[in-house]
């Protein structure tokens, strides 16, 4: 199942959201992650995200594929933006699909977070003061 | 009878994010030992760039993570992956 993808297009939740509408489905939860303009303090004025496509697709299938297996589900979504992002602009989004709410609430947790810590995606902080500088741990 | 054993390979470095920028080149090839691990290229890369300590960051060998002391191949794809900070 290959439902992780990156873009370095503009992320329409929209258009995502359709294909995980089933009728034998009675609940999606959904996770957006948005760019912030404050970070440890400083006044961030954009995002630069930088990936290793080939392993990030791959660890991000591995991600949702364990999600699968271990929660009530029917199916899981996520695009991850990569590129220049500014303050507001959608730089990751999940999305899962149950029976009931309880799995798709834990599901989509379960992903955001394993996203977060194992898929070699990394992003650099410019500021407004025109410093900059790759972040250092999951944050 | 001499025999003209040569027991260096090359394989290909890609650098992301902070090593990218430490180092100012996205990939290059480089000459290592046959018996090459991506620790000991580490260790060689570290002589010439300032790149942070190997014990925070993973490695991956043709777009598959392995472990540090996996033996490398002639044209192995490495990457050298700092803590992630995605989402």
């Amino acid at each position: 199942m290959k439902n992780f993808s990156i873009t370095s297009e503009e992320i329409v939740p929209s258009e995502l959201i359709i294909q995980l509408e089933q009728t034998d489905c009675g609940a999606i939860a959904t996770f957006s992650g948005t760019v912030r303009k404050q970070n440890n303090n400083r006044d961030v004025t954009r995002l630069h995200y930088q990936s290793y496509k080939a392993l990030a697709v791959k660890e991000g299938n591995t991600i949702l594929n364990e999600a699968l297996k271990q929660f009530e589900i029917v199916n899981a979504l996520c695009l991850h933006r990569i590129g220049e992002l500014n303050i507001g602009d959608l730089a990751v989004w999940v999305g899962v699909s149950s029976g009931h709410r309880d799995a798709a609430f834990k599901a989509c947790r379960y992903i955001i977070d394993e996203i977060k810590t194992r898929v070699p995606i990394w992003k650099k902080e410019i500021y407004v003061d025109g410093d900059s500088g790759w972040l250092e741990g999951a944050g | 009878m001499t025999k003209n054993i040569d027991d260096s390979i090359k394989i290909n470095i890609q650098y992301f994010a902070l090593l990218r920028e430490i180092t100012g080149c996205a990939s290059e090839s480089i000459s290592v030992q046959a018996n090459s691990t991506p620790k000991t290229v580490y260790k060689k890369l570290i002589k010439q760039y300032a790149l942070p300590n190997h014990n925070r960051l993973k490695v991956a060998i043709n777009d598959c993570f392995c472990s540090w002391d996996s033996r490398l191949s002639k044209n192995d794809k490495i990457v050298f992956i700092p803590p992630v900070t995605g989402g």
